[in-house]
């Protein structure tokens, strides 16, 4: 029997806020882009499997995060690069809280530079930790594309963080 | 093939830190309660923000506004509390609320017949019909004067699809007959509750109509209130775009 729709989003909006931040949209963007993706997946979810809904918010969440990350490129060329620091809620000590925001900011500049479709698998199996066919299930893809993929990433990933190593060491 | 490790195992220090700086990433409390609220409210309120999203994106031009009406509200007869609309307006994506819906990507459909749809399950979007519909009566009080719960909600539901009309009228550009409906609403609702939106489509109106000078006068004055609060990026929207088209002297 399908879930109410409230139900659904309870469930799934901490995944979706923390999926569509690490895709690129920035925090002063999130709600706006939350609201459109769960506008979406409410419009069309009659028409969805009923368990195959959150590959459907997967699939939307995406296509939201790859507009919006296309539209920030194109603004980036003209307005310069936007920085943030994003707030976020937890208990830890104000000089932890610090060193995290930092790695977190770096993290996101280097997802930043890989490919979406790199992102989206690197996303969702190292940050999300889910497994490989998780992964491929959720993004309706074969779990060997999935794990190439993430090889791949991890590939690209591990490179952008040496560079980022040596630019620290340097 | 599939049993790859995480990087939180194998990866070296500093990828580690950065993969695990990511887990105390979330969306703050606030944000939370906010979204909850918008999607447990009724569904006439769900199209009236699906109006208003598209019909502020025809207006403000490039840029995008986004309506979360969010509360306490409840149209099944629950009652109504307290309700807010918060608008955003940001930038010029791509992404633009009026593109989205229609971008959705397709996945197997139900082999069985629709459900019958939940509680939260929106009405109909956008139809021709809701700038046509029959003017709604003037929802009275109860014989002891006393207006219930239920009433209360049966007249919000009623305002909302008055409003609904004049958005619906906005997005297709017929800014008299929106106007005309926007005029019979605050003749039946002169202290509705939704009349702090209505004061915001009368200022989009206005824009939409060509008097600019007059939407940004209204925007200004309705922001040097200070009354209204969630609405005050869409206003601030409206008198950006006025002052772009027309540069102060």
């Amino acid at each position: 029997m399908k879930v109410l729709f409230r139900r659904f989003v309870e469930d799934n909006i901490d995944f979706l806020a923390r999926y569509l931040r690490r895709l690129g949209i920035p925090m002063s963007e999130i709600d706006d882009a939350i609201q459109e993706v769960l506008w979406v997946v409410h419009k069309k979810r009659a028409e969805v499997d009923s368990n195959k809904e959150r590959a459907f918010l997967v699939a939307v969440a995406t296509r939201v995060a790859s507009h919006e990350y296309r539209a920030r490129r194109r603004r980036s060329r003209t307005q310069g690069e936007f920085v943030e620091h994003a707030s976020f809620e937890t208990d830890l000590t104000p000089e932890r809280l610090a060193q995290v925001a930092e790695a977190r900011e770096r993290l996101q500049q280097i997802l930043n530079q890989l490919p979406m479709d790199l992102r989206t698998v690197f996303v969702l199996f190292e940050l999300e930790e889910l497994t490989a066919p998780e992964v491929s299930e959720l993004l309706q893809i074969p779990v060997g594309t999935a794990a190439s993929r993430i090889r791949r990433a991890r590939e690209l990933f591990a490179e952008h963080v040496r560079d980022l190593s040596m630019r620290k060491v340097s | 093939m599939t049993d790859l490790k995480k990087l939180f195992e194998t990866g070296n220090a500093l990828e580690r830190e950065l993969v695990e700086s990511a887990r105390y990433d979330g969306l703050s409390q606030a944000s939370r309660t906010r979204h909850m609220r918008l999607f447990g409210m009724s569904g006439a309120l769900l199209a009236l923000l699906s109006y208003a999203r598209f019909s502020a994106a025809a207006v403000a031009g490039a840029s995008k506004s986004t309506l979360l009406i969010f509360g306490g509200v409840a149209l099944a007869g629950i009652g109504v509390g307290t309700y807010a609309v918060q608008a955003s307006s940001t930038s010029s994506s791509s992404s633009g609320a009026a593109s989205a819906p229609n971008d959705a990507p397709s996945l197997p459909t139900r082999p069985e017949a629709a459900e019958p749809s939940d509680a939260y399950e929106p009405s109909p979007p956008a139809t021709s019909a809701a700038a046509t519909a029959p003017v709604m009566p003037t929802v009275g009080k109860s014989r002891d004067g006393v207006v219930t719960k239920a009433e209360q909600a049966q007249r919000l539901q009623k305002e909302t699809a008055l409003l609904m009309g004049v958005h619906e009228l906005l997005r297709s550009g017929q800014t008299q007959a929106a106007q005309e409906r926007l005029r019979n609403y605050r003749s039946q609702f002169p202290s509705g509750q939704l009349r702090l939106e209505a004061e915001v489509v009368d200022v989009e109106l206005m824009s939409a109509s060509g008097d600019r000078a007059r939407a940004a006068r209204r925007a200004k004055a309705l922001l040097a209130a200070g009354t209204v609060g969630p609405y005050s990026a869409r206003l601030r929207a409206i008198e950006a775009a006025v002052n772009a088209r027309e540069p102060a002297k």
